[in-house]
């Protein structure tokens, strides 16, 4: 049974003959069957023949005792014959003996009963177990007579019955020899055209599986077989290309691997793959020793069966989130470990789709137990750097509050020092020079005491400033700074800041103030007071710091929204490490001598103009060369 | 689209017309008589076309012919007349058959036929006495046949050989055409009758009619001499190889086709082989054949001209008075020359004028009312019994000549058996 189902050509032969069987056997029947109707129609038509003849009159009547002529007509078959007319008596009869006789008498045929038969009729009989066909023909002179004659053929049908059995036999041997040849031919033909080439085909498909890459793969046709070798050897060819882009893929793939591996092992942290049961399938050898179980103990294992609910419940849950949204998922967690309390970051990912049996969950878990105890630390120290913060602002709002309260409170006693300053100036100017005015000594004390008043009344004046500039600064930074802004066209800037420093200049032939004013400037919405005190503070140091030379305020607009001023001198330049610092608070620009009679600033005039130019979200910088002067830039957004 | 009234009236009435295509003028239904014949075959021409122009003539009756094979009519029509399913009137041979029909009450007498027409007067006083019987016209001659040799010109004349005149010069030719390898006589006796003529002639020619009468009567002898020279002349031919083989295996036709072919030179047949020759075999009288009268043997013995007439009879169970008034027609010469013109029959009235027929007609008419006597063959002039045993003796004789003292011995037996039971 194994080998018929093994054997193909055997099991296509076994429905070849089952189906020729059946097709012969169905042909068989029907054609037997056939062939038999034939055979008896035959014979009855034979029989029918030479009393159809007669009646024609083409047959003599006489003819029916002549054995040779009946046997030519109704063949082998044919026993006697007599030609009976319509009173019963014979008139003609193969057995001469009945001649003259009544058929009654020879035959028991009543003669009644064939005057009834009016049309050739055919009588199937047993006579001696032996079955006879007997054909009774009126015979007729002329068309509506009477039959005058009736011609009495009997045959046997033993030679029919044989003739029947021959064709079944022939049929049936036939039929056997044609199943036989047609099965022979049909199998040393397949066995020729599919089994052998087939057979090379497996022999080939066995070399190729074995490896054998450069197996010639027979044969060579035009037919399927020939088209199926073809797809073989492409698949070979293919085959060959696979195995070699995957030896390669596998070359590139152990290398990723040795790399990953290489990478995995460098890595400090853990990294496990799990199923999605949350089964340990792979851990790396990563160094905790530390943990409670190590690779061996994990693997196999579920994540339930190792570790509590409370953590394997969230691992789980991580694990199917990971699943379900197919994205990362971080989890922190602490395990207790040998020594120690552990504190894990993981992240996962997932290998393969949400529906895969053979997905994957990468669980990459870092120790972040060190992390843990620094941000403990920060934690505490942000606690205390905001508590400190918190302390700072505190004391800001009351340096604020203090600097505003003291400059408020120093700024009118100032303000009363000056007046009276400048008053007792005045007065003594007034009344003591008309009294002095032939005392050297008086007039050398007076000179030294107006010198001294004129020292008071300038420093005081400084310090009105710089309480002035550390209040203006204070409300600034605080933010209780009125900006009145409205749009301005930087042309009026330029052209009030010159108006209000053109004395300075003045007092220094040697210094000139030079305006450019660009064509086509936009507009900017400012407060011009600030904006003023900014270039005033601006052409104010540069007026102080350049001796001689020029001082240029430029307006420009490098771009459609950004207008930009310039204040360029000629002075002595401003070294790189300071360019930066003299917009700090308190830092002076400039070296000052101790003959230097140049007023000091408080050193905020550039710290507030930046604020205020921070205000407007601009920039203020500064560019400068030792010897060659130094130009401030101011950038602000136009309209 | 539309018909008008005429069209429709007109083919209306051509419609209710076409229902009555045979209406007699009187208003009388067509009576169809069945004339069966033997008249097929060979021997077919003539018959339908008389039947036709009866027909065409007559309203009231029509004559259906039917043609049956010449060898079954002869059993058949017995049967049928015995069966009492008879044709209502049909051809028959003059003679002792014709005989056994009026004995049998078959048949009934046209004597009324012969007064009104005045038969008499056309018909020659020998064919009336062939339709006589028992002092009654039973008949209508049609047609009457003389048997005599005849031959191949071409082949008779390639030899030059002339037709005998008596019986020695006959040998002689006989000899000479074996040496030419031509047989000199084709006989197709396979239906019996043919060899008969043999019979009749030789015993006519050595015995003469008287002699021959008595032997179909009873009142001589199968055994007699006479009977016995014949078969030894007819065996000396026989055993000459004057006859072409197997006679008993053709018939009458297909030796007539040896004769035609020049594979024979001659046959003794009726002149009913006119209409074979003239009609299916496409030869031409007298320039393709010949005839000459059976030769003489003995001058001392008359001459006797030997054939059948062939006859019409009404049946007694059929239309007579129907079957009389066609029977009427057909003896009126109109139809007695298309029965002769088609069939090459001589016919027996002597209403038709001599130049009707072709000239070896002519000739064959001229020997047969210029010869003494006239006898009807073998088996029309012997009772239908003895003429059976004695056809039946013939055939025999032909296959095996040297058994003749036997099968005469055979004959004269029946025949002395048959005479004296019917004297009885």
């Amino acid at each position: 049974m194994l080998f018929f189902k093994k054997n193909l050509i055997l099991r296509i032969g076994t429905v070849v003959i089952l189906v020729e069987f059946l097709v012969l056997t169905s042909l068989g029947l029907f054609y037997t069957q056939r062939f038999s109707h034939e055979v008896d129609r035959f014979l009855e038509d034979n029989i029918r023949l030479p009393g159809e003849l007669m009646n024609r009159q083409l047959l003599k009547y006489e003819s029916v005792s002549d054995r040779d002529v009946m046997v030519d007509l109704v063949g082998e078959e044919f026993e006697t014959g007599s030609v009976i007319g319509a009173d019963g008596r014979i008139y003609y009869s193969f057995q001469p003996e009945y001649v003259g006789k009544n058929i009654f008498t020879v035959s028991g045929i009543n003669p009644d009963t064939l005057t009834e038969t009016t049309s050739p009729t055919l009588v199937r009989n047993n006579e001696n177990n032996k079955e006879i066909l007997l054909s009774i023909t009126p015979v007729t002179a002329y068309e509506g007579a009477k039959p005058f004659f009736f011609v009495l053929i009997k045959a046997g049908t033993k030679a029919s019955q044989i003739r029947k059995k021959h064709i079944a036999a022939l049929f049936i041997f036939g039929s056997a020899f044609c199943i036989m040849l047609t099965s022979m031919v049909i199998i040393i033909y397949s066995r020729h055209l599919v089994t052998k080439p087939l057979n090379k085909l497996k022999q080939s498909a066995d070399a190729l599986s074995n490896g054998e890459l450069d197996v010639l793969i027979p044969p060579d046709r035009g037919d399927e077989i020939g088209s199926l070798a073809s797809s073989f050897s492409d698949m070979r060819d293919s085959i060959c290309q696979k195995i070699q882009e995957l030896e390669d893929a596998n070359s590139t793939s152990k290398e990723r691997e040795g790399r990953l591996r290489a990478l995995v092992s460098a890595l400090p942290d853990r990294v496990v793959l799990l199923d999605w049961e949350g089964r340990y399938l792979d851990v790396s050898e990563a160094d905790h020793d530390s943990l409670r179980f190590g690779k061996a103990d994990l693997l196999g294992n579920r994540i339930q069966e190792m570790y509590d609910t409370s953590l394997s419940d969230r691992a789980l849950d991580t694990i199917r989130r990971t699943i379900t949204t197919g994205q990362s998922q971080e989890m922190e967690y602490e395990m207790d470990a040998l020594t120690e309390h552990v504190w894990f970051e993981c992240k996962t990912s997932r290998i393969g789709d949400e529906s895969g049996e053979n997905g994957t969950i990468v669980w990459v878990a870092r120790d972040i137990t060190y992390r843990k105890k620094i941000e403990d630390n920060l934690t505490k120290a942000k606690e205390k750097a905001e508590n400190a913060s918190l302390r700072l602002q505190e004391l800001d709002q009351t340096k604020s509050a203090l600097v505003s309260s003291v400059s408020h409170e120093l700024r009118t006693p100032l303000t009363s020092l000056l007046g009276f300053s400048r008053l007792i100036l005045k007065n003594f100017s007034k009344n003591f020079w008309p009294m002095a005015k032939e005392n050297h000594t008086l007039l050398t004390k007076g000179s030294q005491i107006i010198e001294n008043l004129n020292i008071l009344i300038h420093e005081g004046d400084r310090l009105t400033r710089l309480i002035n500039d550390i209040l203006d600064l204070n409300k600034i930074e605080q933010g209780y700074t009125e900006w009145r802004d409205e749009k301005t066209h930087p042309a009026i800037l330029v052209q009030k800041a010159v108006n209000a420093v053109s004395g300075q200049f003045n007092d220094n032939p040697k210094l000139t103030l030079l305006t450019q004013i660009d064509e086509g400037l936009p507009d900017i919405v400012v407060d011009n007071d600030r904006l003023i005190q900014v270039l005033l503070n601006l052409l104010t140091n540069a007026a102080k710091f350049t001796m001689a030379g020029t001082v240029t305020l430029r307006a420009s607009s490098p771009q459609t929204d950004l207008i930009r001023l310039e204040v360029a001198d000629t002075g002595p330049g401003i070294p790189y490490s300071e360019q930066e610092r003299i917009f700090e608070i308190f830092h002076q620009a400039g070296e000052y001598g101790k003959a230097d009679d140049r007023p000091r600033g408080a050193g905020l005039g550039l710290a507030i103009s930046r604020e205020i130019i921070a205000h407007y979200h601009g920039t203020i910088w500064v560019e400068s060369e030792i010897g060659l002067g130094s130009t401030f830039f101011i950038e602000l957004p136009a309209v | 689209m539309f018909l008008s009234k005429h069209t429709i009236l007109g083919i209306s009435l051509c419609l209710i017309l076409s229902f009555f295509p045979a209406l007699p003028s009187n208003g009388a239904a067509t009576d169809t008589l069945i004339f069966l014949h033997y008249w097929t075959g060979p021997l077919s021409g003539g018959i339908n076309e008389m039947a036709e122009t009866f027909n065409r003539t007559n309203r009231e009756t029509k004559v259906r012919a039917t043609g049956f094979d010449h060898e079954s009519f002869k059993i058949g029509i017995k049967v049928m007349l015995a069966g009492g399913n008879p044709p209502d009137m049909f051809s028959y041979w003059a003679g002792v058959k014709t005989q056994a029909m009026v004995d049998s009450d078959y048949i009934v007498p046209i004597d009324d036929v012969w007064q009104e027409a005045e038969l008499d007067q056309i018909f020659s006083s020998t064919v009336a006495r062939a339709c006589t019987y028992d002092a009654h016209k039973y008949a209508l001659p049609l047609t009457q046949h003389y048997v005599a040799f005849f031959y191949n010109k071409k082949t008779f004349e390639s030899l030059g050989i002339s037709p005998p005149a008596n019986w020695e010069e006959f040998i002689a030719i006989c000899d000479k055409l074996k040496r030419a390898k031509v047989k000199p006589v084709a006989l197709g006796s396979r239906e019996k009758w043919p060899a008969q003529f043999w019979f009749d002639y030789l015993l006519l020619r050595t015995a003469g009619p008287d002699y021959r009468q008595k032997l179909m009567t009873g009142h001589a002898s199968y055994s007699d001499p006479e009977v016995e020279k014949v078969f030894v002349l007819w065996k000396s031919l026989l055993d000459a190889g004057y006859f072409n083989e197997s006679p008993n295996q053709l018939d009458w036709a297909e030796a007539t086709g040896l004769v035609q072919s020049g594979k024979a030179a001659m046959t003794l047949m009726g002149t009913w082989i006119i209409g074979l020759f003239d009609g299916q075999l496409g030869w031409t009288q007298d320039k393709d054949y010949g005839f000459f009268q059976f030769p003489i043997m003995s001058p001392d013995i008359p001459m006797v001209a030997l054939g059948p007439i062939d006859t019409i009879v009404v049946s007694r169970e059929g239309k007579k008075n129907e079957a009389k008034k066609a029977l009427a027609f057909f003896s009126d010469p109109g139809p007695q020359m298309e029965m002769s013109q088609k069939s090459g029959a001589l016919s027996p009235s002597k209403a038709i004028p001599l130049s009707f027929y072709a000239p070896l007609q002519r000739r064959i008419l001229h020997i047969i009312r210029s010869t003494p006597h006239w006898a009807f063959n073998y088996d029309l002039a012997t009772p239908p019994e003895i003429a059976g045993h004695g056809l039946e003796a013939f055939k025999e004789f032909i296959n095996n000549p040297a058994n003749y003292r036997r099968i005469l011995a055979d004959i004269d037996q029946k025949s002395l058996q048959f005479f004296t039971n019917r004297t009885e």
